[in-house]
C-alpha cells in the first residue's frame, strides 16, 4: 500500500534520514521503533511532505506522493497524528473533531463519523464544548487521534500515542488502536514503547540514526537478541 | 441626563467603527502575526474607488458600496502576497509603511490632495428617540456594522473555512495537516480584513471629508481599540472599540474637546503600561511575544564607521561645496537641510539599527526639538547654543520616557505607541496654541553664537557641518566604546548580548536617549534655520520619510544614514517638489530595500556585485530564495 524507497532527507545541515526503505502491506499494523532522535517522526513528516526528501521515492497505491502538499495527500487518505498530540486548545473538542474532516466532501457520512468517534471516544463527547486546551494529556490524544479519523484516512500515521500517558491509559490507547485497524485502517504506529507496540503489530522496522537497522514479523522482532537488549528491556 | 444618554449614542456610532477597523487588523494578526501599518490608507483608497463610482461613474450607491469592497478585498490580497518576502516582525512593518506612502502617493495622483465631499447613504431628517437626536445615517452605521460582526461571529464559529482560520493562528503546520490550504486560508484572511477596512472607509468618509488623510488617525484609535480590547480577542476588540468611543465622547463633552483626538494615545499608553494584554486578552498571546532570534541582527550592514579615506574626502567635499555654489543660496539651503537631516538620521540609526526597534514617532520628536529651541530663545531669552543644547537634553528626555516605555513593550507595541506619538504630538501642537501659536506656528530667531550672528546660508552651512562633524565624530566614539561594541553585540543577537553580560536594559534605554538627542538637536537647528515651524512641519508623513531615508541609506552604518539623507533632500528637488513622485519613489524603493535587500543601498552594491561576479565567472553564488509562508515555514524543506 505504501512504499518508501531509499529515502533521503535532511533539516538544514542535519542528515534525519539516510537511505530508508520500507513497506506497509494494506490493513496491517506495521510499528517503527528506534530511540530518540533516530528519525522517526523524520519518517511521518516526509510520508505526509512536511519535510521534503532529498532523494529516493514514496508510492501509495501506485502513486507517487512524494511531491504532493501536506493538504493534498491528506485528501489521497494519509492522515498523520503528530508527535504531542497538537490539539488546537483554543477551539471546542466538537470543533477540533469537526476540522478533522476539512476536507472531505462527503459532509453526510461525516455526521456517521462523528457518531464513530464519539462510540470509541465517549469522553469526547461529554467535554464535546470544552476547549480542547482544557483536557487531560490521554484524552487531548484521544482527541487528536478523533481528530484524524475524522479526515477518513486510510492510512493512518500515529506519532507517539503513547508518550506520556498513565499506563491504564497507554492500554486503552493501544487497544483502539487495534480496533481502529480491524475496522479497515492501515495503520503505521511509531513508537519508543516497543514491548507495546510489537504485541499489536503484524510487522516491524528499527531504526538507528536515520537507517533501518531491523525489520521482521513482530514475533521475530521480539525474538531477536540484539532487538530485545536495545528496546525490549534485556 | 440626557446630554449623557447623547453622548454615548454619539460615541458607540463612532466606536463601531473603531471596532470594525480594529477587526480588521487583528483578523490579519492573528493568524499571520503581522501588523499592517498600511491598513488605513488602503480603506482610504478603496474608499475613492466608490467615490469614483458614485461620482464619476453615477452608479448607484449599493453598487458602488460593493464595488469599493470588491476592490478592498482584492487590494488586501494583493498586499498579502505583496509582503511574503518579508521574513521578520520589522521588515513587515516597515514594508507596510512604504505601502502606507505608496497608496497615499497613488491616491494624491489620482484624487489630487484636495478633500473632497463624500454622499451620506441616508439623507434624511434626524429624528429623536428618548430625547437623543439619531440620524438615519448613524443608525445605518450601527446597523451594519453589527451585521458585519455577526457575519463574521457566525463564520468564525459554525464554518469550516472559519473555524480553520482559527485553528491556523493557533498551529499552522497541523492545520495544513487537516487537508486546509493554509495558502487559500491566509487568502480568505487578508480579504475579510480588506472588506471590513472599505466598509469603514465608506462609513467614515461621509462624517468628514475625504481626502488621502482620512483614515491616518483613524488608524491610530483602531490601535488603541484593539489594544484596548487585548489585541487577539474578536469580543474584546469590540467591545475596545465601542468603549473609545464613547469614552473620547466623555472626554470632548465633560472636559475639553481639544482633548479628544489626544485622548486615545494617552489611553493608548495607559494601557500598554498597566495591562499590556487589553481588557479580555490572555497573557498566553500577547501581541509580539516573538522569538528573539529572528528579531535582531536582522538589518545586518557594513562596519558602522568610515574609513579615514573616506572621512578626508567627505571633509574636503564639505568645506569645498559652499564654496562652489557660494552664489547659489538655493544649493546651499538644501545642503543645510542634508545636514540637519543626517544628524536626525544618525540617531535614528542608532535606535533601529542596534536594537532593531521601529520608531515611526521620530517627527514628533523633531518637532519636540524644535519647539522647545524657539520657546526658549523667544519666551526666555535663552541664547541660541543653550537652546540647543536643552533642545537635545529635553528631547533626550523624552527618549528616556520611550525607552522605559520599550523595555515593557515588543517591537510591535512599540511601533505603535511611537505611531500615537508621532499622531498625538502635532495635534498638541495645534491645540496648544497660548505656547505654540497652533496652526500659525512661530518666528524662530537668528541663530547667533556670542556676537556673531548666523544669517546667510553660507554660514548656516558651516554652522551645521560643525555640529555634523561633531555629531559623526561623538557617534564613532560612542561606537568604539565599551558602550559600542555592547550595543554591536545587541544587534547581532539579543540573547548572545545578554549572555555576554550585556545589560539589555540600559542599552536600549541609552539607545532611545542618544536617538532622541540627535532628534532634539536637529529640531532646533531646523527651526532656526528654516526660521519658521509649524505643526505640520512635522506629520507621521515626516517619520516614514525619515524611516525610508535611513532603510535607503542602509541600516547600522554611519555613512548610510548619512546617503539616506542625501537621498531624501535631493529626490524633491529633481521632482520640482512633487509629493506624489518623490513619495511613490521613497515607498518604492524602501519597500523594494526591505523586501529584497535588507542591508540597504550598501547591501545593494553587494548584491549588485555578485550578479556581476556571477555573469563573469558562470559561479553561481546563490542569493536566497523567496519565502515560504508569513511568519512560520509550513514544511522545513531541504535542497
Ligand atoms: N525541525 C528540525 N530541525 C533540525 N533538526 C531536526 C528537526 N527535527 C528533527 N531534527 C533532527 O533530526 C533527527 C531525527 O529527529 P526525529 O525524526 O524527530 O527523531 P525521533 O522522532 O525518532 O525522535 C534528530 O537528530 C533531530 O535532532
Ligand atoms: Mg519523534
Amino acid at each position: 500500500m505504501l512504499e518508501l524507497d531509499n529515502i533521503y532527507a535532511n533539516y538544514g545541515s542535519v542528515k534525519a534520514l539516510k537511505g530508508v526503505s520500507l513497506n506497509v502491506k494494506q490493513n496491517s499494523i506495521v510499528a517503527l521503533l528506534g530511540a530518540n532522535g533516530a528519525g522517526k517522526s523524520s519518517i511521518l513528516k516526509t510520508i505526509t511532505n512536511l519535510l521534503r526528501p532529498h532523494s529516493g521515492s514514496i508510492t501509495f497505491l501506485g502513486e507517487r506522493i512524494d511531491r504532493l502538499k501536506p493538504e493534498k495527500t491528506v485528501r489521497k487518505g494519509i492522515v498523520m497524528v503528530p508527535e504531542g498530540r497538537q490539539v488546537f486548545p483554543e477551539l471546542t473538542v466538537y470543533e477540533n473533531l469537526l476540522i478533522g474532516s476539512y476536507a472531505r466532501k462527503d459532509r453526510a457520512q461525516v455526521k456517521k463519523d462523528f457518531k464513530f468517534v464519539y462510540e470509541l471516544f465517549p469522553i469526547l463527547h461529554e467535554k464535546m464544548k470544552d476547549p480542547a486546551g482544557t483536557l487531560s494529556g490521554g484524552q487531548m490524544q484521544m482527541l487528536a487521534i478523533g481528530r484524524g479519523l475524522m479526515s477518513k484516512p486510510t492510512l493512518l500515521l500515529l506519532d507517539e500515542p503513547s508518550l506520556g500517558l498513565a499506563p491504564i491509559m497507554v492500554q486503552e490507547i493501544f487497544r483502539i488502536i487495534e480496533e481502529i485497524n480491524s475496522r479497515g485502517t492501515t495503520i503505521l504506529l511509531v513508537e519508543q514503547n516497543a514491548n507495546m507496540a510489537l504485541s499489536i503489530s503484524d510487522y516491524a522496522y528499527v531504526l538507528e540514526t536515520g537507517i533501518i537497522s531491523n525489520e521482521g514479523s513482530a514475533a521475530e522482532l521480539q525474538n531477536n537478541d540484539e532487538v530485545r537488549q536495545s528496546y525490549l528491556g534485556g | 441626563m440626557l446630554m449623557l444618554g447623547q453622548t454615548i449614542f454619539n460615541g458607540i456610532v463612532i466606536g463601531s467603527l473603531y471596532a470594525l477597523v480594529a477587526l480588521g487588523l487583528v483578523i490579519v494578526f492573528k493568524s499571520t502575526n503581522r501588523i499592517n501599518f498600511a491598513y488605513g490608507q488602503m480603506a482610504m483608497f478603496s474608499t475613492f474607488i466608490g467615490y469614483t463610482l458614485l461620482a464619476k461613474f453615477h452608479l448607484p450607491f449599493m453598487l458602488a458600496f460593493i464595488g469599493a469592497l470588491v476592490f478592498s478585498a482584492l487590494l488586501a490580497v494583493l498586499v498579502r502576497n505583496i509582503l511574503r518576502p518579508a521574513k521578520s516582525e520589522s521588515s513587515v512593518i516597515v514594508a507596510t509603511l512604504a505601502l502606507y506612502m505608496i497608496f497615499t502617493a497613488v491616491a494624491g495622483i489620482i484624487w489630487g490632495w484636495d478633500p473632497v465631499s463624500f454622499p451620506q447613504v441616508f439623507t434624511g431628517e434626524p429624528f429623536s428617540v428618548f430625547g437623543i437626536i439619531m440620524r438615519p445615517n448613524d443608525l445605518f452605521n450601527i446597523l451594519l456594522t453589527v451585521i458585519l460582526m455577526l457575519m463574521l461571529f457566525l463564520f468564525f464559529k459554525f464554518n469550516l473555512n472559519g473555524i480553520a482560520m482559527r485553528a491556523l493562528s493557533q498551529n499552522l503546520v497541523t492545520t495544513s495537516l487537516m487537508g486546509a490550504s493554509v495558502n487559500k486560508l491566509f487568502t480568505i484572511t487578508w480579504a475579510i480584513s480588506g472588506i471590513l477596512g472599505g466598509v469603514a472607509g465608506i462609513l467614515v468618509a461621509p462624517t468628514s471629508f475625504l481626502d488621502t488623510n482620512l483614515m491616518a488617525v483613524f488608524l491610530l484609535k483602531a490601535f488603541t481599540a484593539a489594544v484596548l480590547g487585548g489585541f487577539t480577542s474578536y469580543p474584546g476588540v469590540v467591545i475596545g472599540g465601542l468603549s473609545l468611543g464613547v469614552m473620547e465622547g466623555l472626554v470632548s463633552s465633560y472636559i475639553s474637546t481639544d482633548l479628544m483626538d489626544t485622548f486615545a494615545f494617552v489611553l493608548l499608553i495607559i494601557v500598554l503600561l498597566i495591562r499590556p494584554e487589553g481588557i479580555l486578552g490572555k497573557r498566553i498571546r500577547m501581541l509580539g511575544k516573538t522569538s528573539s532570534t529572528e528579531e535582531s541582527g536582522e538589518f545586518d550592514s557594513s562596519r558602522p564607521g568610515m574609513s579615514m579615506r573616506k572621512k578626508l574626502a567627505f571633509l574636503i567635499v564639505s568645506i569645498a561645496l559652499p564654496f562652489v555654489f557660494q552664489g547659489n543660496t538655493y544649493i546651499l539651503y538644501f545642503a543645510v537641510l542634508t545636514g540637519i537631516y543626517m544628524i536626525l538620521a544618525i540617531g535614528l540609526d542608532f535606535l533601529v539599527g542596534y536594537t532593531g526597534k521601529i520608531s515611526l514617532g521620530h517627527a514628533a520628536l523633531l518637532a519636540i526639538g524644535a519647539y522647545s529651541s524657539v520657546i526658549l530663545t523667544s519666551k526666555v531669552g535663552f541664547p541660541f547654543w543653550l537652546a540647543l543644547l536643552s533642545a537635545g537634553i529635553i528631547t533626550g528626555l523624552v527618549g528616556l520616557l520611550l525607552g522605559f516605555a520599550a523595555l515593557r513593550l515588543s517591537g510591535l507595541y512599540l511601533a505603535i505607541v511611537t505611531l500615537g506619538l508621532g499622531t498625538a504630538v502635532p495635534q498638541i501642537l495645534l491645540k496648544w496654541d497660548e505656547v505654540t501659536n497652533g496652526y500659525t506656528g512661530l518666528h524662530a530667531a537668528i541663530p547667533s553664537i556670542g556676537f556673531f550672528i548666523i544669517d546667510t546660508e553660507f554660514e548656516m552651512y558651516f554652522l551645521v557641518l560643525a555640529i555634523v562633524i561633531v555629531t559623526i565624530i561623538v557617534t564613532n566614539n560612542i561606537l568604539r566604546s565599551k558602550i559600542g561594541r555592547a550595543f554591536v553585540a545587541l544587534r547581532d543577537s539579543e540573547a548572545g548580548a545578554e549572555a555576554m553580560g550585556v545589560q539589555l536594559a540600559k542599552y536600549q534605554i541609552l539607545a532611545f536617549v542618544i536617538s532622541a538627542f540627535f532628534a532634539g538637536i536637529a529640531g532646533s537647528l531646523y527651526a532656526h534655520v528654516v526660521g519658521f515651524i509649524s505643526p505640520a512641519d512635522f506629520s507621521i508623513w515626516n517619520s516614514l520619510l525619515f524611516i525610508s531615508m535611513l532603510f535607503i541609506g542602509g541600516v547600522a552604518s554611519i555613512p548610510g544614514a548619512m546617503l539616506g539623507a542625501a537621498f531624501m533632500t535631493m529626490v524633491p528637488i529633481f521632482f520640482a517638489g512633487s509629493k506624489s513622485i518623490s513619495a511613490i519613489l521613497f515607498g518604492g524603493a524602501l519597500l523594494i530595500i526591505i523586501l529584497f535587500f535588507p542591508s540597504g543601498l550598501a547591501g545593494f552594491y553587494k548584491v549588485g556585485l555578485n550578479i556581476g561576479k556571477r555573469l563573469f565567472s558562470r559561479n553561481s553564488i546563490g542569493l536566497k530564495g523567496p519565502a515560504e509562508e508569513e511568519g512560520t515555514n509550513v514544511a522545513t524543506r531541504n535542497k
